[in-house]
């Protein structure tokens, strides 16, 4: 008798802890750690391949600083869309 | 002490010059040498006698087969599984590569920018090339323009979808090589301070150190599996991109 009753108390913790443990796995996908990472990446490469595809154009044309901030600027506009997007399809 | 930074040192193990290019034996290229041999001997020892119901080694091969299957199917679909061979090899190589890091006195080849971004940049252009062959150059390039986009906004859009496209190789390969030569320096830091701090107050200054040390061991294991984990989720976004250009 004393076991039966053990059992139930277990099932009901199981049944307690499930939707809990549900939850976890679905947040646990990727770590916070992880999509900071992530995010701080994607902002950072468009802007460092801005750069270099500016100063390629600029040596390629030689006008020195134009073809630079253009494509820097386009960078960071690309840095902050992908965020942009990135932030969307979290929610 | 020997600097933190150390560890990176390329060696030269047999100096070898072809034309004028040094293509010499590096302690790099021992330790890539080695996690293909290990990745051998994992997949043939596994398999040698393969059976319906697996032994120990088979199943642990099974898994790492399934694992990837699933990734593939999940993240491309069944027209991806043409690709299984090449995400499954990567996988493998860099999980192996950044395991054998773990290993004192070993090198880790994962943490060096130049090799990740050869992987990465491999990657991008075989990724290029599988859109431009299903597709066509034309449908290739309509990617760059997204739809329902007034036309003026396009000379705008165009380079900034351009330029998000070409820094994935970048974002790639900086995500494996920063978490790789990040957590082997906080190692090595930590590590010199567990020395430093039992030489100077009686070994009661090093039990902090040592337990911090203890724990990101298994954090730097953890993120070993991750990056390689994320290497190759990100390759298959990348070519399922490719495959379903829209």
């Amino acid at each position: 008798m004393t076991r039966d009753k053990n059992f139930d108390e277990i099932d009901k913790r199981i049944k307690d802890l499930e939707p809990k443990n549900k939850e976890n796995n679905k947040k646990n996908t990727q770590s916070n750690f992880g999509i900071g990472f992530k995010i701080s990446l994607d902002l950072i490469s468009p802007i460092i391949v801005g750069c270099i595809v500016g100063l390629g154009f600029d040596n390629f044309f030689s006008m020195k600083p134009i073809f630079f901030i253009i494509f820097l600027l386009l960078g960071v506009i690309a840095g902050f869309l992908n965020i942009y997007r990135y932030m969307k399809k979290l929610r | 002490m020997a600097s933190p930074l150390a560890q990176f040192e390329i060696k030269t193990l047999l100096p070898i010059d072809l034309f004028g290019i040094d293509i010499s034996f590096t302690n790099s290229s021992l330790a890539m040498l080695i996690s293909v041999i290990f990745i051998l001997f994992f997949l043939f020892l596994g398999l040698r006698n393969a059976s319906i119901v697996p032994t120990k080694k088979q199943s642990v091969v099974e898994i790492s087969y399934e694992f990837i299957a699933n990734m593939i199917g999940d993240n491309i679909g069944k027209e991806g599984m043409k690709y299984f061979s090449f995400i499954f090899t990567l996988f493998l190589f860099i999980l192996i590569g950044n395991l054998l890091g773990m290993f004192p006195y070993s090198f880790t080849w994962t943490s060096h920018i130049i090799v990740t971004f050869t992987i990465a940049f491999f990657i991008f252009l075989a990724v290029t090339v599988i859109a431009i062959f299903k597709h066509g150059v034309v449908k290739f390039l309509k990617f760059f323009a997204p739809s329902g986009v007034p036309k003026p906004m396009l000379i705008l859009l165009i380079p900034i979808e351009l330029i998000s496209y070409l820094s994935r190789p970048i974002s790639l390969s900086v995500r494996l090589f920063a978490n790789m030569m990040a957590g082997h320096t906080l190692l090595k830091v930590i590590g010199g301070f567990v020395f430093g701090l039992a030489a100077s107050s009686y070994i009661i200054g090093g039990i902090l150190p040592i337990s911090f040390l203890v724990a990101l061991t298994g954090l730097e294991i953890v993120i070993a599996f991750l990056q390689a984990y994320v290497f190759a989720i990100l390759t298959c976004l990348y070519i399922n991109d490719a495959i379903h250009l829209h």
